[in-house]
């Protein structure tokens, strides 16, 4: 009996500490401290943070801010990471171990600026080709409208520039995870992306 | 419910469940499969095309081009190019199809068909969405086809669950079977020791006990035979010689001579000692003791061929052997032997011959004789008789009958012969049945009663004819057709193969309501046992009654024919049952009742002739009596 009103009680607490629609919890951090200590909970702590100070900047402003505090953290590949070919990191993952990649990048900023209230119809995962290095790279291009010319966000690059500023990438192919997940204007319960699919399943049980 | 049916019906259930639960879960995860599988395959298409569709920069034509291509496959319900205000560009829809799978199937589950959508994008601005919708029906096809090989599977599964099932309750079952033909064995007082102990533990139990109290009940059932055995050489048995005493002797004597069979004729030897009372005297009880338990046990062995004869020292000085259904040749040579023998022992024994002498006196008996008439005429002759020699007393020969040979023949052959009846009754005076007397009259129209032909029929080996006269009669009479009619049958009619067979092609015509009795002396019995057996299963089978008459312990004869036997009742000399039952002293030994009742035999006291001794029969516990005290044959 006590198992179960514990099973209940978690999985409450799952839904009610997802950190998606807003500031990372304190049972989060605790979590974290246990597993990795103070340090993660300090770069949580700073996090939250620029949440709640970012909360009431115009758009253009929350996408500098947030851009600027993700870019912070140091570039690490996914094989070197997380010994694996391509892995997508959640924001609490990245920031647990304060490295990542390109895709990582992408996701931590999209999830914040999501938490901030932007919409999420407006941002989309670029597919690019880096010019530069040649390689595969992700970026998080913003739409002000629909037609608009869309502002990419880089790790590679610290400056917000529009898209036709950015002679040294070349877009592949965009996903829009609001729009995967809605057909004629409803809303499905899972994407259709798999990739997606997965690291929404992680962000949700605040995987560490 | 037979534990079988249980069994059975509580497999049907847990293998419906189970076929439930599998058709269930297998099919959820099917649907799951195929829903999965549908969407990542409209998702790669979605993706794939949302890639082809981004070279063409937002020409429309070229974008349908490339989108019927990928439709013309045949994968896809719809595929729809949208731009980003959700107008339709251009869209491909394929018309609806009847579904191959029944109606009914398709109304069991809720099927969603996954969408996928791919932004398409020229350069970094997404132009569009293209979705792609794939066709449901195959989704469809493959779960019932599914579904359907889920069925065929159980079918299968059950059948040769339930063969399996069947065969192996029956061999486990078997030994409850078993068990319940050992009780059924016990009711009908056959004691079966199951050999076969199951493996299975509760079975075994069950088996062991079972076989435990089988033993149990076999050794309380030999034990009551011995105690009634034991009893009865108590009460008739000479001490000083081992051999039957006078009360044995009168007993069978009497017996014979009311018998209605051959034996109601015969012969008695008289073995007389003379001079003993002298020797006593002179030499002591105990030479003269050990004198006449030689001279016992000499006519004992001598005796051994004659398996009829009754031995029986009647008196201190005599030993009397009676021979029914003698060859008068036979006992002639068997006094002579005697008297040798007997003359051995004398001069072996150190009694002085002038001292001691030995007389044998043969006499004729027939059905007309009493016991008293009997002794008086040997008391009689002993004086006179020869000394060391054989002296014939019988004043007149069976061939001097009272019913000539020709008339016997005759009245057999023509079924003239006349029945009398004695109705037997229970203790609330009810009729139990009725016993037929056969009777034959004579050329001077007199009538005659079994004994006076009986001994000349068994003579001129008539006695199967007379039988199926008896029964024919009785089943033509008219007013004996709803009575239960207890009919003798002679020694040489079971052993009679074609007799028997007669007997059953006549009980085979009978309606099943009409219930006869039939009896055999135990006395013939004995001498014929395994056709007695057969007789008396055969009318076992046939819905009749089977019947001892004139029933006496015999010496060395082991109980246990009447558990084979198994007849519905025995007929006791009254005055032998009281003696049986009672005892000299007057104490009561209900062994021989209980055995006898235990094998849910009636016992019918026979003979009656005093209210004394029915009434002291009554008290001990005998239900059924047949006496001229209760009824006198009367002619039918």
């Amino acid at each position: 009996m006590a198992l179960l009103k514990l099973i209940i009680l978690s999985f409450f607490s799952i839904h009610l500490l997802a950190f998606n629609d807003g500031p990372i919890p304190e049972e989060v951090m605790k979590k974290a401290e246990r597993k990795y200590g103070g340090l993660i909970v300090s770069r949580y702590l700073e996090y939250n943070k620029l949440l709640s100070q970012a909360e009431h900047l115009p758009s253009g402003a929350k996408l500098q801010v947030v851009n600027d505090f993700i870019n912070r953290i140091p570039y690490k590949s996914d094989i070197k990471n997380w010994k694996q070919e391509d892995y997508w990191a959640t924001p609490l993952e990245l920031l647990a171990r304060n490295k990542g990649d390109s895709e990582d990048y992408v996701i931590a900023k999209y999830f914040a600026l999501k938490t901030l209230g932007l919409d999420t119809k407006r941002l989309y995962f670029t597919y690019v080709t880096s010019i530069k290095f040649n390689r595969p790279h992700m970026v998080l291009s913003y739409f002000e409208t629909p037609s608009a010319e869309p502002l990419i966000l880089d790790n590679m690059n610290p400056d917000i520039l529009n898209a036709s500023q950015r002679t040294d990438l070349s877009p592949v192919y965009n996903f829009n995870p609001t729009l995967d997940q809605s057909v004629d204007g409803q809303e499905l319960k899972q994407s259709t992306h798999q990739k997606w699919k997965k690291l929404h399943k992680r962000v949700k049980r605040n995987k560490l | 419910m037979s534990l079988f049916k249980q069994i059975t019906l509580i497999m049907s259930l847990f293998l419906l469940c189970v076929l439930m639960a599998v058709v269930f879960f297998n099919f959820q995860s099917a649907k799951q499969y195929a829903q999965e599988e549908m969407s990542n395959n409209a998702q790669n298409t979605a993706t794939f095309l949302s890639l082809s569709l981004a070279s063409t920069k937002g020409d429309v034509t070229q974008m349908s081009s490339m989108i019927n291509a990928i439709y013309d496959s045949g994968y896809f319900h719809k595929i729809v190019l949208q731009d980003t205000q959700e107008n339709i560009l251009y869209q491909r829809i394929k018309e609806d199809e009847t579904s191959t799978v029944p109606a009914w199937f398709l109304s069991l589950y809720d099927f969603k068909t996954p969408i996928a959508n791919a932004t398409v994008s020229s350069g970094w601005n997404p132009i569009g969405t293209i979705k792609v919708t794939p066709i449901e029906e195959n989704a469809h096809i493959k779960l019932y086809t599914n579904f359907l090989e889920i069925l065929q599977s159980f079918a299968l599964i059950s059948i040769v669950s339930f063969s399996l099932l069947y065969f192996l309750l029956r061999l486990i079952l078997s030994s409850l079977v078993r068990v319940k033909e050992q009780a059924e064995a016990v009711i009908d007082n056959n004691f079966i020791i199951n050999n076969h102990i199951p493996s299975t533990s509760e079975f075994k139990d069950v088996t062991l006990a079972m076989n435990k109290m089988v033993d149990k009940v076999k050794g309380i059932f030999e034990r009551e035979a011995a105690s009634v055995q034991d009893y009865h050489k108590l009460l008739y048995t000479d001490s000083l010689t081992g051999i039957a005493n006078r009360s044995f002797f009168e007993l069978k004597l009497n017996d014979f001579l009311s018998s209605e069979e051959a034996d109601s004729n015969g012969i008695i030897i008289s073995l007389y000692l003379e001079g003993l009372i002298e020797a006593n005297k002179s030499i002591g009880h105990e030479k003269v003791d050990k004198l006449i338990q030689s001279l016992a046990s000499t006519t004992q062995d001598l005796l051994k061929k004659h398996t009829n004869a009754v031995l029986a020292r009647t008196d201190g000085t005599k030993i009397c052997i009676i021979f029914p259904r003698y060859q008068e040749d036979d006992i002639e040579t068997f006094s002579n032997q005697l008297l040798a023998k007997v003359l051995m022992d004398l001069e072996n024994s150190s009694l002085d011959d002038a001292q001691c002498s030995i007389k044998i006196l043969q006499l004729h008996y027939t059905a007309q004789d009493n016991i008293s008439k009997i002794f008086n005429l040997i008391e009689n002759n002993i004086s006179s008789a020869i000394k060391n020699a054989v002296t014939n007393i019988s004043p007149e020969s069976l061939d001097t009958s009272l019913i000539s040979r020709s008339v016997i023949e005759n009245r057999i052959k023509e079924h003239n012969i006349a029945l009398a009846l004695q109705d037997v009754y229970d203790i609330n005076h009810d009729i139990f049945h009725c016993e037929a007397y056969v009777r034959l009259f004579d050329e001077n129209k007199e009538i005659h009663e079994a004994g006076d032909f009986i001994p000349l029929v068994h003579k001129m080996k008539l006695d199967t004819k007379l039988d199926q006269n008896v029964l024919n009669y009785v089943l033509k009479e008219n007013s004996l057709e709803n009575r239960n009619i207890a009919i003798n049958i002679s020694l040489r009619f079971i052993q009679d193969p074609q007799s028997i067979q007669w007997l059953k092609e006549r009980l085979g015509g009978l309606s099943k309501a009409r219930s006869l009795s039939f009896e055999i002396s135990n006395y013939s019995l004995l001498s014929s046992i395994n056709e007695g057996l057969d007789f008396s299963s055969l009318l076992r089978a046939s819905g009749h009654n089977f019947g001892i008459d004139r029933f006496s312990i015999e010496e060395d004869t082991n109980l246990n024919y009447l558990q084979m036997l198994k007849p519905q009742y025995l007929k006791i000399d009254s005055t032998y049952l009281l003696g049986m039952l009672q005892g000299k002293q007057g104490q009561t030994n209900h062994a021989l009742q209980i055995l006898i009742e235990s094998l849910d035999i009636k016992i019918i006291a026979t003979n009656l002739e005093n209210k004394e001794v029915k009434a002291s029969l009554e008290e001990i516990g005998i239900k059924y009596f047949q006496g001229s005290l209760l009824a006198e044959p009367k002619l039918a």
